[in-house]
């Protein structure tokens, strides 16, 4: 039987400059299809209809790479000290990017009216090639929904939960309860990364207006009551770990906290993970184990406050934490590190802070 | 900033220095950030105050120590000292203070 006809045709148009959208996810997936849009020699772009049997790009690619790269460098057998400078260095500009993307999808589902009035400007300055876009809109917008569905299909179950986790974080944080500050922050941010120096910018989060500290992100960690089991591991851990302070209390609500002045930990419910945690980056603070938790208090904020090493800005404090407690927590599984490596770059670039313009800062270079 | 609301919890250790340690519920002042608040307990004496069936009860003095949980939540601690824990009822509403 003779395979089925594809009708080829070919459309040229003037080549324009891209246009820029809000939804940093929706332009790349039309600018990356290779296989609907190939650039001429003379500046022209021409315009094909997907062909049946194709291989898809993933849309995410750049980021599962990272993620990947990720995971094999955990696996590779290195120290914890290794796997924190490579973090340092290359996750955070995945986080920022899935950060911005995130934005971009809130503000069009938040402004519908004033994204939709500049989608409108945008198609008008963009002459020819948006509207043959528009008259293919069905062929091209079918085809990326076919191959992101494809791409889900083949992929793996990490990919498949990589891609279903980072989903469910971006509408979780589309609705954030403070989405305006957030923005602000965001911006005020930019723009003073671009106007001041480097080594600056942490002492000015303090100077944004709105709450500088909220909640991680939107599904939080355990609320039920600990079992007397957990808090028997949790005191073991403790003790193992070799850092015990003055006083540790455990609570039914609340949360898990360290308190310098008085050397006491106070354990609440969230000592434990999210009971169903999400995967990726944005998470991370969901799957913190137990012992990562108790690592970030002790290793991180108690070795800070007894060596007098406790950074005067809460938001480095708690990255410092994270770091410290990845580097150096008692008994704790690459996995687990790398979690605490991924809060910890998690909570400052929700702040845009970049790590390599703060860990000089930082007390992480020695236990 | 003058006072910090809170709501009172339970007594959860008995510290060496500070006595038994109040927990109480920090309840958010949009008009002030954590960090504007965790400044406000660094330096001076306190009292913590609340409205009690025959008025108002002032237990002081009292200290008081804050910290950050690792989800970020804003997390008090009152150090009541040599006064009665079982002068604070549970679930109150109460505020913290300077006093002089």
């Amino acid at each position: 039987m003779a395979p089925p006809k594809i009708e080829q045709r070919t459309v040229t148009v003037p080549l324009h400059p891209p246009v820029r959208l809000f939804t940093p996810t929706s332009l790349p997936q039309i600018q990356n299809q290779a296989d609907s849009f190939t650039s001429g020699s003379s500046g022209e772009v021409h315009w094909r209809p997907r062909q049946h049997g194709q291989v898809a790009r993933p849309a995410s690619s750049a980021w599962l790479e990272t993620a990947s790269e990720m995971e094999r460098y955990v696996r590779s057998g290195e120290s914890a000290q290794d796997i924190a400078d490579f973090a340092l260095g290359e996750v955070e500009g995945g986080a920022q990017t899935l950060q911005d993307t995130v934005k971009g999808t809130a503000t069009l589902i938040r402004h519908p009216i004033q994204s939709g009035s500049k989608v409108v400007q945008a198609v008008k300055s963009s002459g020819p090639a948006l509207l043959e876009f528009s008259r293919h809109s069905e062929d091209i917008v079918g085809g990326a929904v076919d191959r992101k569905w494809n791409h889900f299909l083949n992929a793996s179950n990490r990919e498949r939960g990589h891609m279903t986790g980072s989903g469910l974080m971006n509408v979780g944080l589309t609705l954030a309860p403070f989405p305006k500050a957030t923005a602000v922050v965001s911006v005020s941010w930019k723009g003073l990364v671009r106007a001041m120096p480097k080594g600056a910018l942490a002492d000015r989060v303090l100077s944004l207006p709105g709450k500088c500290y909220k909640i991680s992100n939107e599904l939080g960690r355990n609320v039920e009551k600990l079992r007397p089991s957990a808090r028997k591991q949790a005191m073991n851990y403790i003790r193992e770990s070799g850092s015990m302070p003055e006083k540790v209390a455990f609570t039914p609500d609340g949360n898990t906290s360290y308190f310098p002045g008085w050397d006491t930990l106070r354990i609440a419910p969230d000592l434990l993970p999210h009971r169903n945690p999400p995967v990726g980056t944005l998470g991370a603070n969901s799957r913190i184990g137990m012992k990562g938790c108790l690592a970030h208090e002790l290793k991180g904020h108690r070795a800070a406050a007894l060596a007098g090493k406790t950074h005067p800005n809460p938001i480095l404090e708690e990255a410092q934490a994270s770091i410290r407690a990845a580097r150096y927590g008692h008994n704790l599984t690459k996995p687990e590190r790398f979690t605490l490596l991924r809060d910890a770059i998690v909570r400052l670039s929700e702040h845009g802070i970049r790590i390599r313009d703060v860990k000089a800062e930082l007390w992480i270079h020695e236990p | 900033m003058e006072k910090v609301f809170c709501k009172t919890k339970s007594v959860i250790a008995d510290h060496s220095k500070a006595g038994p340690l109040l927990d109480v519920e920090y309840v958010p002042d949009p008009s002030y950030t954590w960090e504007q608040v965790t400044a406000f307990f660094k330096h001076g004496k306190f009292a913590l105050k609340f409205d009690g069936p025959e008025g108002l009860v002032t237990v002081q003095p009292v200290q008081v120590e804050t910290a950050t949980s690792l989800t970020d939540q804003p997390g008090i601690l009152v150090g009541l000292g040599k006064n009665d824990p079982s002068r604070i009822p549970t679930g109150v509403q109460a505020w913290l203070e300077q006093s002089n």
